[in-house]
């Protein structure tokens, strides 16, 4: 799907993909670091502070109105979790040259962006104290917000309990106490790690002049001793002891009922696409078994559905109940791996799992970030398969080869949050 | 040969696009596009606050119970002899949904192959109602649970809040899934009655956006839809006597959140009856917003850095031909206060006048915006329809925009910013959460 690679510097690469099909071009700068108690926080923090102003547009106001001047470049901060790494960073996507006459939208949007990285408002050598406090503040809020959205609360929850000790239960925002423990300091301290030390991937999506970015790209590394640190995933924990069963209450009108499995699935086999047509039959679609029968034919919820991660072969079912029906629902999702275990996949529900998931991957040629995310997030785990190639794949599968997956999958942890009364 | 195929095109959009009345009264528009996925979306003006209506022919309305259009949304699906439209779809590969809004119905796919075979499923689907007692019950546990799942939400229960502040009479005020209560009422007699009035073609549009020949589109309506008998439909949507002020100044609610939040709803029942004069509103409301409420604003600047509001403050107008309001909204740990601040921002910006230069830069986004809005056929499906519905076609909206100058989004800060035209509804954390 890459149309080429520059290398910009020590462990610095730059990705374009070129396609004439969009009005926009898109970009994004990730950085990849060990996800870490120690810089999970940090990490979180430097995007939100990254594009509060840069030396030239120092405040917020003038930063915005030069976006705003280039057409108004959507730029966003990005931090996720991927297996045990974290990738955060900006992305920004920005209207083609054509339909401006007056300005150089794309070489300008990204010498801005490339300013915010490279060249941030600082005071007396640091951080600015007033962004520092007002984006960890922003960044509290986001903790603590969690628990507006009682359904993924209820996910997170159970991947704290599923993934006790493991790099993976670290949250994405890091922890309160930590992130209220940072300073203008210690913060341009990460930001120094990050420039010289983490793996950075730039990805370009769209119809630029490439050449000129990677220059641009290069100049502002010139200073910079890069001394990349090596990437590598936690092994994949497969085992289970025994199934754990946690319940929290909380104020809500509707259980969420959350179950964790083991799929014994090691990206490193480079199989995700078996694990991809199980997940489709089992949970990932309006023809699944789990919304054909949790849903449809007994009725007991609205949201019935599964899904899985690539990097870590953790699999979650969710669901929202009645408190009274969680014995009845935990059974019936278990039922239907149950029945997969047997073998009890209909050619129409295979050959529907299969149009299915190439319907999707076809798609993603249709998204500037979904093309840019399905070459980087693979390319973490050592695959370099286009959508395509793994549509071919996805039709030479047979049931059997789903059978053998299914028969790998082991319940690990069954979370429900409910709340003190009935609720009918 | 299609009869009088009407072509559009755009030539700074780079963008055009096809419309027919196919001969069984169905409005067909066809975009091409050229993406790998294409989009088809089918749909009847009929939403949430439908619930009083007959035909010219009727002499007494049909009143129905408060969430029907969405509870048909779903009974749809089902099909004779007990299979889902789903299982259909999942034949061909392509991805299908639906959804209900106050004043639409629509169903949708998309897919990458077998896009003719997909048109034929949604359009037959759709036109082939099949319901029983039995199913409706056992539809009623899970759009329960879909009620519930909302309930949870503090960012729709939000929503629901300001709308009934802003309004007295509006049907808006309805809530598009009922309540469990209304749904119970259901049965499958008013669900046909309901069915074989909205449902009828002549109340209906297709639009299709992707690698999509218009011909072929044609063939499958002559394949698949039968000629519908015009009808007049009548809604009364009781709401001659809508205040201009709004209903009330708060609505309050307690919820397990982390901080308050807040929604200010500015409330504006002067909508003009002609289509491109509420377009030129609408998209002079978001250079308004833009101006007064972005990240470039004084506004935001101020209260960002004083902790008052959040990084997800955000602000946006819905201009329809049935209602018309602006929120803003966020989190905050005052809300009073802040709104206290937005009454005298107003106030003052009123005073000293709006500034050319951000007029200049906040028209620049919103042109941006609109074309990118254009590069993905999903997108450009859904507010095809949405527009067309409001008698307003998306390729005029370039022209629109630049049609607007400062002196008219002046004039809409003079004459619809007044106070009594304000309110406010906030979540707050629970009791002995504080």
């Amino acid at each position: 799907m890459v149309d080429c690679i520059y290398e910009i510097a020590n462990g610095v690469h730059l990705n374009y993909i070129e396609t004439k099909k969009f009005k926009t071009n898109y970009v994004s700068f990730n950085f990849i670091a060990p996800l870490s108690e120690k810089t999970v926080h940090y990490n979180a923090l430097l995007p939100l502070v990254l594009t509060r102003g840069t030396s030239k547009y120092p405040t917020q106001m003038e930063l915005s109105k030069r976006l705003q001047y280039l057409y108004s470049a959507d730029v966003g901060v990005s931090n996720n979790k991927y297996g045990s790494c974290q990738v955060f960073g900006l992305k920004a996507n920005m209207l083609n040259n054509r339909f401006a006459n007056d300005i150089d939208i794309n070489q300008e949007t990204i010498k801005l962006i490339c300013d915010m990285i490279f060249d941030p408002y600082l005071e007396n050598g640091v951080f600015s104290k007033a962004y520092v406090k007002g984006e960890k503040q922003t960044l509290i809020d986001g903790i603590e917000a969690q628990i507006n959205n009682k359904g993924s609360y209820a996910f997170d929850r159970m991947i704290s309990e599923m993934c006790k000790g493991e790099a993976f239960s670290i949250p994405r925002l890091g922890r309160l106490e930590n992130v209220k423990r940072i300073t203008s300091k210690s913060l341009y301290g990460a930001y120094k790690r990050a420039i010289e030390q983490y793996p950075i991937e730039i990805y370009v999506v769209g119809d630029c002049d490439i050449e000129t970015f990677a220059n641009e790209l290069k100049s502002r590394f010139v200073d910079i001793k890069r001394k990349p640190i090596d990437i590598s995933f936690e092994p994949i924990k497969e085992n289970v002891e025994s199934v754990k069963q946690i319940v929290d209450y909380e104020k809500v009108k509707q259980g969420k009922l959350v179950l964790g499995f083991r799929t014994g699935y090691n990206y490193t086999e480079n199989k995700y696409h078996l694990i991809q047509l199980f997940n489709e039959i089992y949970g990932g679609s309006p023809t699944s078994k789990l919304f054909m029968n949790v849903r449809e034919k007994m009725s007991l919820c609205y949201t019935c559905r599964s899904t899985v991660s690539q990097v870590t072969g953790m699999m979650g079912v969710n669901s929202g109940i009645e408190f009274d029906k969680k014995e009845i629902a935990e059974k019936a999702i278990i039922d239907q791996l149950e029945d997969i275990k047997k073998g009890n996949i209909t050619k129409e529900e295979f050959e529907s799992a299969k149009k299915s998931i190439i319907n999707g991957y076809k798609s993603i040629y249709d998204s500037q970030s979904a093309m840019a995310n399905w070459v980087f997030y693979r390319s973490l785990c050592g695959i370099s398969t286009t959508p395509l190639e793994e549509c071919e794949k996805i039709e030479k599968t047979t049931i059997a080869q789903i059978q053998e997956i299914a028969n790998r999958i082991k319940l690990d942890t069954v979370y429900f949050l409910r709340g003190e009364d009935s609720n009918d | 040969m299609i009869k009088d195929l009407v072509v559009t095109e755009s030539q700074l959009l780079e963008e055009k696009h096809y419309r027919f009345k196919h001969k069984s009264g169905l409005e067909v528009y066809v975009f091409p596009k050229d993406l790998t996925t294409s989009y088809a979306i089918f749909a009847t003006r009929y939403g949430s606050m439908d619930n009083k209506f007959k035909l010219s022919t009727d002499k007494e309305f049909t009143i129905v119970p408060d969430g029907i259009a969405h509870f048909l949304e779903h009974k749809l699906f089902e099909c004779e002899g007990g299979i889902d439209a789903f299982e259909l779809f999942a034949k061909t590969g392509a991805s299908a949904n639906a959804y209900t809004s106050n004043t639409m119905t629509g169903y949708l796919f998309s897919a990458t192959d077998n896009f003719y075979e997909s048109l034929e499923i949604l359009l037959d689907f759709v036109t082939h109602p099949y319901f029983t007692e039995e199913t409706v019950q056992k539809e009623m546990g899970i759009i329960g649970q879909e009620i519930g799942m909302y309930e949870d939400r503090p960012g729709s229960r939000l929503n629901k809040e300001l709308l009934k502040a802003l309004y007295k009479k509006n049907k808006i005020r309805i809530d598009i899934a009922g309540t469990c209560e209304s749904i119970a009422k259901i049965n499958v007699d008013i669900l046909y009655k309901c069915y074989n009035t909205f449902y009828n073609l002549n109340n209906m549009t297709l639009a299709v956006c992707g690698d999509v020949d218009v011909d072929k589109v044609n063939e499958i309506c002559d394949k698949i839809l039968k000629v519908a008998k015009p009808i007049e439909i009548i809604r009364d949507y009781e709401d001659d006597d809508e205040p201009k002020e709004v209903n009330k100044k708060r609505a309050y609610l307690q919820m397990d959140v982390s901080k308050p939040i807040f929604s200010i709803g500015i409330k504006d029942t002067n909508i003009s009856k002609c289509p491109k004069e509420r377009a030129k509103k609408s998209y002079a409301t978001e250079i308004l917003n833009e101006m007064l409420f972005s990240q470039s604003s004084s506004f935001y600047n101020e209260l960002y850095d004083a902790n008052l509001i959040s990084i997800d403050f955000s602000s946006g107008c819905e201009l329809t031909k049935y209602y018309s309001f602006n929120v803003i909204s966020s989190e905050s740990s005052n809300p009073e206060l802040v709104y206290k601040k937005f009454v005298d921002y107003v106030e003052e910006t009123k005073k000293k006048g709006l500034d050319k230069e951000s007029f200049d830069l906040a028209k620049k986004t919103i042109y941006s915006s609109n074309i990118k809005s254009f590069d993905s056929t999903e997108e450009i499906g859904d507010k095809l329809i949405f527009n067309v519905f409001d008698d307003f076609d998306i390729l005029d909206a370039s022209d629109v925009i630049n049609s607007i100058t400062l002196e008219y989004v002046s004039d809409i800060l003079k004459e619809g910013y007044k106070e009594e035209y304000y309110t406010m509804a906030v979540v707050e954390p629970l009791a002995d959460k504080k």
